[in-house]
């Protein structure tokens, strides 16, 4: 998520910068066919190809924020087709722009729509890409935690709960306190406070000596 | 064996899936030609928001060129059995689709093909334009044959984005299978 904020603020930057130096040239209302061309355009292709289910399916894994959400299949295709067809639907905008442009004698309102149409169809395929980047990473990633198998007799010896137990197993296999957090569907603090009663219980410091106080 | 009953039902069973194949193939022509015409509609309506008609794009020759040189490509290629099949199997469902690679390679060159013709209608204009029989009064004359060079290309573009739909459909077979 955090490369993908990024390029989010690129994106937004590189837009800001192309539409100042042609805020000039451009009446307000023109912001929209840029945003017309760049985001409208390849998601209308995308809805000819995908049903509509598929393609939120595929908008809600590229915001997953759970990082044990496998991504469906589909969700991959669909980010890599929107960042191929952007590319095209910029070159068209463009082209459209610049004819107009051309007809009128190289006039500067609709130059400056051309080339807003290209940064911004630039920025959306950076944004495309970030995304699908994304979710490739998350199907690519192992989402089956290596299991630490922990002593039953040791656990009724510290009288450690079940759900307390089930974070201790995820904390010594190594997961950080969010991951343990998502992945239970529980707050951190509430993590917090399981980590804080399992160290209590058994004497141990950290997660090394919690897992050698509950190895089987 | 069957009774008569059975085979009866059998028989009302198949004829009731065909129909809601045939059906499903209906709504997937249906939502792409949607599509489509909103795909256009979008790139008009940005064109009417800046103020400028819409009507100047429309250019016989570049759309003459843009149609026939990519179909003629295709057809210097491929059957026209093989191309109506790559057309079915763009809407069919998994298992009705004949022969998906084969499709999928038919929408790829046509793409291909899109691109090149936009570019050879363009040059061709590029050769009529620059090298003017009469010569040029006005520079505004020029910029004007310049823009009807671009019509080819844009139309290049948009039939290019359309096969790509289409070979994207037979990937992932008929999109809702």
């Amino acid at each position: 998520m955090g490369r993908l904020m990024f390029f989010l603020e690129l994106s937004g930057v590189a837009y800001g910068l192309a539409f100042a130096a042609a805020w000039s040239k451009v009446p307000p209302r023109l912001a929209l066919v840029p945003l017309c061309a760049a985001l409208l355009v390849p998601n209308i292709c995308a809805l000819a190809v995908w049903p509509l289910r598929k393609l939120l399916r595929a908008f809600r894994d590229g915001w997953e924020s759970n990082p044990f959400r496998k991504p469906a299949p589909s969700s991959i295709e669909v980010w890599k087709f929107l960042e191929r067809v952007t590319p095209l639907s910029g070159i068209v905008a463009f082209l459209l722009f610049l004819a107009l442009a051309l007809m009128e004698g190289l006039s500067g309102s609709h130059a400056a729509v051309a080339g807003l149409c290209a940064a911004e169809a630039a920025a959306v395929f950076l944004v495309f890409q970030a995304v699908r980047g994304t979710v490739e990473s998350l199907a690519r990633r192992d989402h089956e935690v290596p299991r630490f198998d922990l002593s039953r007799d040791r656990l009724r010896d510290y009288s450690i709960s079940p759900r307390e137990s089930d974070v201790a197993e995820l904390l010594v296999s190594g997961l950080r306190y969010g991951e343990i957090a998502q992945r239970l569907f529980i707050s951190v603090k509430t993590v917090k406070t399981h980590v804080h009663r399992l160290y209590e219980k058994t004497g141990a410091r950290n997660r090394m000596e919690l897992a050698n106080a509950l190895r089987a | 064996m069957l009774s008569a009953h059975e085979n009866h039902t059998n028989g009302v069973l198949e004829r009731e899936t065909l129909r809601t194949n045939l059906d499903r193939q209906e709504v997937r022509k249906m939502r792409f030609a949607i599509c489509v015409a909103l795909l256009v509609l979008a790139l008009v309506g940005a064109v009417m928001l800046d103020g400028a008609n819409p009507l100047a794009f429309i250019g016989i020759p570049g759309l003459v060129i843009e149609v026939l040189v990519p179909v003629f490509a295709l057809l210097a290629v491929w059957k026209g059995s093989e191309l109506g099949a790559a057309c079915r199997d763009a809407f069919a469902s998994r298992r009705d689709q004949s022969s998906p690679a084969r499709s999928i390679r038919i929408w790829d060159f046509a793409e291909k093909a899109c691109y090149a013709a936009g570019a050879l209608a363009w040059l061709m204009v590029m050769v009529v334009v620059l090298v003017p029989r009469v010569p040029l009064r006005d520079p505004a004359d020029l910029m004007r044959n310049l823009a009807v060079g671009l019509v080819a290309p844009i139309y290049a573009v948009l039939f290019a984005l359309v096969c790509r739909i289409l070979r994207e459909r037979v990937k992932q077979r008929g999109g809702d299978t």
